[in-house]
Formats: structure tokens, C-alpha cells, sequence
């Protein structure tokens, strides 16, 4: 099997299975480790359900990967030599259990569309480029809109508090799109201080040598800085318009969490034991608060992988949301195929990791 | 005497606001707590009996009015400052909660709840040593050590409690305030709890306001009884006087409601009318008048102050002390002659 990135993320979150299945062993539960078990077995069936709805769903709705590349006037003879070319002139039985086996393989078959590139190759690059997006953006997120909502939370009903929710709400009633323009406008056509789009600048891009596709990684890895820092810098607005979007669902949903952990009794009595408010609060009350805010980060990180294709689209950036609608409208039947499969693998390895995460945080969770 | 009084409490007022006006839990409360002594404070739930126990510690919101004095070794805690106060909670005053089962972060080990108390208080403490006193003190409550690092979920209620009692002899706190401290438990726990506090109090010679609506618990473990009514002190004395002989009819209600399992059939328990009172609006004068059976004109129209009616048991009630000028003794139309 030849290497790319796509199989290089796979195999890092495999590891990353192995550590928790592991540390789970030997540090949690004979509950949390049988629920490890089963949810990493769930997976199976979980991707086979899903490849196979979708198998079909591409082919029921109107539009073929030939129409939309030929269009409607292509001749007939065009038609069926492409047809052909792509194997869909046979049976669709057959069509499923070859691209079935073919998932077994771990191959995701060729794209449809011009090039017909395999689609791991294209996931490979597509995959990083979105993480590399939403990773740093929701780190930016959580960090801010947890400790603005505890912060907001200790001082409930004071100016610092209304200042902080208007934020969270004005912060997510904004569409992202309209949010990264005007960052565009002010700091990147006003200032000229960073990059209108892109990952990469296109220069610096030719010296960096990709092996995992996280720009960020590459460059570090090579020593190659000028690419890290062309990386670092075309984050900035990306990073800074989801991250400040996303960062007011966190922080209204940390301090309401908080405001209700800092009227339980624990902390009165905490308080009586002398334990300073700032302890009370970020350590106590927070602690308490996080389960709900975890539950949080992993939906977001599922919902992100293809959802930030606004945030993709008012970049350049080169993502899975980007892919993904690009892909339907083309109906690239295998390689929307693969970016379910590559969903419902994160969705069931995020969710694992906050699973796991809840078991560490809360000691009542049992599995 | 006077040197042996640990806090002195001074015209106490503890308002509450709410949206329909303020509720005045604690009025005009004077109380003294000698050390080394168990004080009993009782009286129905809604008579302040726990808001004065928060009050002794400051832990009322910034939204609650708090004034008067509270004398404590020379200082009053009232001008202390948030921070000195902060200090003077769970060294010098600690204080057992009503709940066990809510009263310990549950996502925090038993032995971190003392050492983080013990820490906070003595941060030169080393981590061993601080491990060490809460192991003794699990082991004086009758927990083994092995249970320290377990979880609050994974203990009974009654261990839990005995928890919440280490956690206020973590420090060799002077005052303890058992706020309800065995209203959550069982009787037979509750039974070991107040057979452990008994040692407890010999042993190290602790002073306790015991909190309660519990009559029982009060003639075990008390030395002295304070009775609240409608957020006033009714009456305070030593339990052995105080039982046997009540001065304000409130106590006498008080004390012929509590069932006993030896009552015989002729004995009716008895019941008191009417509900306690509305502390948005008061009733005037004396708060128990409108329940009262000996009730006066006087006690609607003047408030009966807390004195002496025996050297050591004052009580506030008319019957007892003399009626100011231009007030009648006559008794309220549906009221009962005064006792003889």
C-alpha cells in the first residue's frame, strides 16, 4: 500500500485509539474498558451503514458524474466511452461490492471526475488542511470562551458580565462568511498585514516538502521556517473569524454551567472552609462545570469537519467542506463516499476520546 | 464568666431581599457562646435558626443585609475585611453542613477536600503531613485510611458526614457550627453521629452551635438551648432548667409537640395553632402573638425584651416581665387567662 497523508492521519489516529484503549486498560474500569471494546467494534457496522446509504443516495438522485462533465449536449458516444472508462455501465450490484471490498482494503477507489485521482490521495490533502483549520480555531474557542465564561460567571450581573454576553451573543449571530470579509477588508486590504487567502504563500510553497499536508508540521519538521511562518500567518483571519464565531457558544454555555455549580453546596461549603472565591471558582465550580463544555467541543469538532466549508470558502482554503459540496455538485459518487467514511471514522474516534475524557473528569460516570 | 465567652453576639439583623420586599430572618438577635460549651439552637424551620449559623460566618451573599456585632476573641467580624474573614472560616470557625450528600465536590478525593482545607489555611504545610492529619482524622472518626482516596460517591451518608465533621476538625477550629447536621440521615446514623460528636466534644473540649429542629438531639448533647421564633430569640437558658421548666409559651408548644414513644393514650401531643410567621410583614409586637394562647393587648402593641426571668434564662415574653406604662395585660378576646 502506498503511502500518503490520508493513510498517515489514519494510522496517527489508530495510534491514538491504541493509547486510549490501552490507558483505558490499565487505568480505567473493566466498564470503560468493554465499552471501548464495543464502540471501537460499533465502528464497523457504523461505516458499513453509512458507505452504503450513501452508495445508493448518490446514485438515486438526478445527475451522473458523466452529465455533469460532458453536459447535456455531449454526444451519446462521448457518453457511453466515459461511462464505460468509469465502470458504470455495469450492474450497480456489482458496482457496491466492488467498491465494498475495496473500503475492506482500505482503498476508497478513484475519484470519477477529470484527473480520477484516488480519492485517499485527495482526502490526504484535504483532511490536514481542514484540521490544520479548525484544530487551532477551536483550541483559540475553548481556551477563550471558557475562561471568559467563568470569568463572566464570578462576576454575574456586574458591567464585565453584560459586556461578555453581549459579546457571545453578537459573536454567534454573526455568519462567519460576513465576519472573515470584513477581517479581510480591514487587516488584509486596509493594513495589508496578512494574506487575503491561501495556506501557503505560493513561492515559499514550492520549497516545502509535504508529508503529512499539516503545513505547520511539514515546515517544522524539514527545519523549512519561512513555510512555517507563511503557514502561521495565512491562519491568522481563518483561525481568528471561527474561532471568535465559535468561542461564543463556549462561553455562554461555561457560564451558565458555572453560575449553576457556584450554588452548590459543596461550594458554600468550601467557601466556609476558607477556600479563596478565585480556587472556588476556576478549580471547584469549573471542574463541575466542564462535562457539558467537553460534550460541546467534540460535537463541534464533528460538525466542523465539514462545516466549516463558509470559513473554507471565504479563504481559499482548501478543506473537506470545500471538497465535499464541490464533489456533490459533480457527483463524484466514490469520493463523497470517502469523505463519509473518513466522518464516520473521526465522528467515532472524537466521540470515543470524549467518552473517555468524561470517565477521567467525573469519577460518577460509569460505562 | 465574661472572659469565658468565645463569640458575643450583638443586635444581630440579617435581611433578605426578595422580589416582593425584605424578609428579616434575624432581628435584634443577643447571644453569647461560652467556650467549651454545646449551645442548642432550635426552633420550627423558617424561624433563622440557620441563617444566624451563616451569619456567625459571614457566608451570606453580598445581596443580604447583615448588621450588628460579632464579638470574637477581642475583635468584631463585622469590620473584617473579605479576605480577613477568609482566614477566620475553617480555622477559627467551621462549620458542619445540613446536606452531606451535596456538601462535597464530587469530582474531588476525600484526602484533597482536608489538604486543600488544610493548605489553604497553612501553606507551608508539607503535602505528607497534610496527608498524615487527614488520615488521623479519618481514623479518630472511624474510617480507615485506605478510604482516602476514594470519592464522595463512593461513601455511605453517614461516613460522608462523619467527612464533613474531619473537614471542621481539620484545623482545631474553635467555634463549629452543625448546621442540621443529622436532619439527611437515618435514625441509627444519626444516633452514631450524636454519640460520636458526645466523644468528640470530650475529647478535645470543642465548642458546637448545634442547629436544629431535632429536641432530642438538644437534651443529649447540649449544655445550654436558645430558642428562635420568627427570626427573635424566644428564650435561652441550660437545658436541664429550660426543659423542665419553660418560661415563653412558644418553648412550652415547642416541647409538648415532640412525641415520645412512652406517651400514653390520655396524653394528647400537642398542637399549635396557626403557621409561623410571614417575615415580609411581622406581626407587631411580640411575633408569637397571633399563635400565642396567653396573648395580651401589650403583646401586640410592644415588642418583649430578651431578659432575665432566672439569673442564666432569659426569655422574651410579657408574662414575665413587668408591662410598660399605658399598656393592658387584658388578655386578647379569644385568649386564655395568663397562668397563674
Amino acid at each position: 500500500m502506498e503511502f500518503n497523508p490520508l493513510t498517515g492521519i489514519c494510522l496517527s489516529a489508530l495510534l491514538v485509539v491504541a493509547v486510549l484503549v490501552i490507558v483505558a486498560f490499565v487505568r480505567g474500569s473493566a466498564g470503560l474498558r468493554t465499552y471501548i471494546i464495543t464502540r471501537v467494534l460499533l465502528t464497523i457496522p457504523m461505516v458499513f451503514v453509512l458507505t452504503t446509504i450513501i452508495f445508493f443516495v448518490m446514485r438515486v438522485i438526478p445527475g451522473d458524474p458523466v452529465t455533469s462533465q460532458l453536459g447535456p449536449r455531449g454526444g451519446a458516444e462521448a457518453r457511453e466511452r466515459m461511462t464505460r472508462e468509469l465502470g458504470l455501465d455495469r450492474p450497480i450490484g456489482v458496482q457496491y461490492v466492488d467498491y465494498m471490498t475495496g473500503v475492506l482494503r482500505l482503498d476508497l477507489g478513484n475519484s470519477l471526475i477529470f484527473g480520477n485521482r484516488p480519492v485517499a490521495e485527495e482526502l490526504g490533502e484535504r483532511l490536514p488542511a481542514t484540521l490544520e483549520l479548525i484544530v487551532p480555531s477551536l483550541l483559540f474557542a475553548t481556551g477563550f470562551g471558557i475562561l471568559g465564561g467563568t470569568f463572566a460567571a464570578q462576576r454575574r450581573k456586574t458591567a464585565t458580565d453584560y459586556g461578555l454576553r453581549l459579546f457571545s451573543i453578537t459573536a454567534y449571530s454573526i455568519p462567519v462568511f460576513w465576519l472573515g470579509l470584513m477581517l479581510q477588508i480591514v487587516f488584509s486590504l486596509r493594513l495589508d498585514l496578512t494574506p487575503v487567502a491561501g495556506r501557503m504563500d505560493a513561492v515559499i510553497g514550492t520549497t516545502l516538502e509535504r508529508t503529512t499536508n499539516l503545513y505547520l508540521v511539514d515546515s517544522l519538521i524539514t527545519g523549512n521556517f519561512p513555510a512555517f511562518f507563511s503557514a502561521l500567518h495565512h491562519l491568522i483571519l481563518p483561525v481568528l473569524s471561527l474561532g471568535l464565531i465559535l468561542s461564543g457558544v463556549f462561553l455562554r454555555l461555561s457560564r451558565i454551567n458555572v453560575i449553576e455549580a457556584l450554588t452548590e453546596d459543596y461550594i458554600t461549603a468550601g467557601r466556609a472552609r476558607g477556600i479563596p472565591e478565585r480556587v472556588l471558582t476556576y478549580k471547584h465550580a469549573l471542574g463541575n462545570a466542564f462535562i457539558p463544555i467537553i460534550a460541546l467541543i467534540g460535537l463541534q469538532f464533528s460538525v466542523l469537519l465539514a462545516g466549516a466549508v463558509l470559513t473554507e470558502t471565504t479563504f481559499s482554503w482548501p478543506g473537506m467542506g470545500l471538497y465535499l459540496i464541490e464533489r456533490i455538485g459533480q457527483r463524484d459518487y466514490t469520493a463523497v463516499q470517502g469523505v463519509i467514511v473518513v466522518f464516520a471514522l473521526s465522528v467515532t474516534l472524537i466521540s470515543l476520546i470524549t467518552d473517555i475524557i468524561y470517565a477521567y473528569l467525573d469519577p460518577r460516570v460509569q460505562y | 464568666m465574661d472572659n469565658d465567652i468565645l463569640m458575643r453576639v450583638e443586635d444581630l439583623d440579617v435581611r433578605y431581599k426578595t422580589r416582593i420586599g425584605y424578609v428579616s430572618a434575624c432581628d435584634g438577635i443577643n447571644l453569647d457562646i461560652y467556650k467549651g460549651e454545646v449551645l442548642g439552637l432550635v426552633g420550627e424551620s423558617g424561624s433563622g435558626k440557620s441563617t444566624l449559623g451563616k451569619a456567625l460566618m459571614r457566608l451570606h451573599p453580598r445581596s443580604t443585609v447583615q448588621t450588628g456585632h460579632l464579638w470574637f476573641d477581642g475583635d468584631d467580624l463585622m469590620a473584617y475585611s473579605p479576605r480577613q474573614m477568609r482566614r477566620i472560616r475553617g480555622e477559627r470557625i467551621s462549620m458542619i453542613f445540613q446536606d452531606p450528600m451535596t456538601s462535597l465536590n464530587p469530582i474531588q478525593r476525600i484526602a484533597d477536600h482536608i489538604t486543600e482545607t488544610i493548605k489553604t489555611h497553612r501553606p507551608q504545610t508539607s503535602d505528607e503531613a497534610a496527608r498524615a492529619r487527614a488520615a488521623e482524622l479519618l481514623d479518630v472518626l472511624g474510617i480507615t485510611p485506605r478510604r482516602l482516596d476514594e470519592y464522595p460517591h463512593q461513601m455511605s451518608g453517614g461516613m460522608r458526614q462523619r467527612i464533613m465533621i474531619s473537614l471542621a476538625l481539620s484545623l482545631n477550629a474553635d467555634l463549629i457550627i452543625a448546621d442540621e447536621a443529622t436532619t439527611s440521615l437515618d435514625v441509627i446514623v444519626e444516633a452514631q453521629f450524636m454519640s460520636l460528636l458526645k466523644d468528640l466534644c470530650r475529647e478535645f473540649n470543642l465548642t458546637i452551635l448545634l442547629i436544629t429542629h431535632n429536641i432530642g438531639l438538644v437534651a443529649q448533647l447540649s449544655d445550654r438551648v436558645a430558642v428562635m421564633y420568627g427570626g427573635r430569640l424566644a428564650e435561652v437558658g441550660d437545658v436541664g432548667t429550660l426543659f423542665k421548666d419553660p418560661k415563653h409559651p412558644y418553648t412550652q408548644g415547642l416541647l409538648g409537640s415532640v412525641p415520645s414513644i412512652k406517651l400514653h393514650d390520655k396524653d394528647e401531643l400537642y398542637r399549635m395553632e396557626g403557621s409561623p410567621p410571614d417575615l415580609i410583614a411581622p406581626p407587631s409586637g411580640c411575633r408569637f402573638h397571633p399563635r400565642c394562647p396567653h396573648a395580651m393587648q401589650v403583646c401586640v402593641e410592644q415588642q418583649p425584651p430578651l431578659a432575665e426571668v432566672e439569673p442564666g434564662n432569659p426569655a422574651a415574653c410579657w408574662l414575665h416581665h413587668p408591662i410598660p406604662e399605658g399598656h393592658s395585660a387584658e388578655p386578647l378576646p379569644d385568649r386564655q387567662e395568663a397562668p397563674a
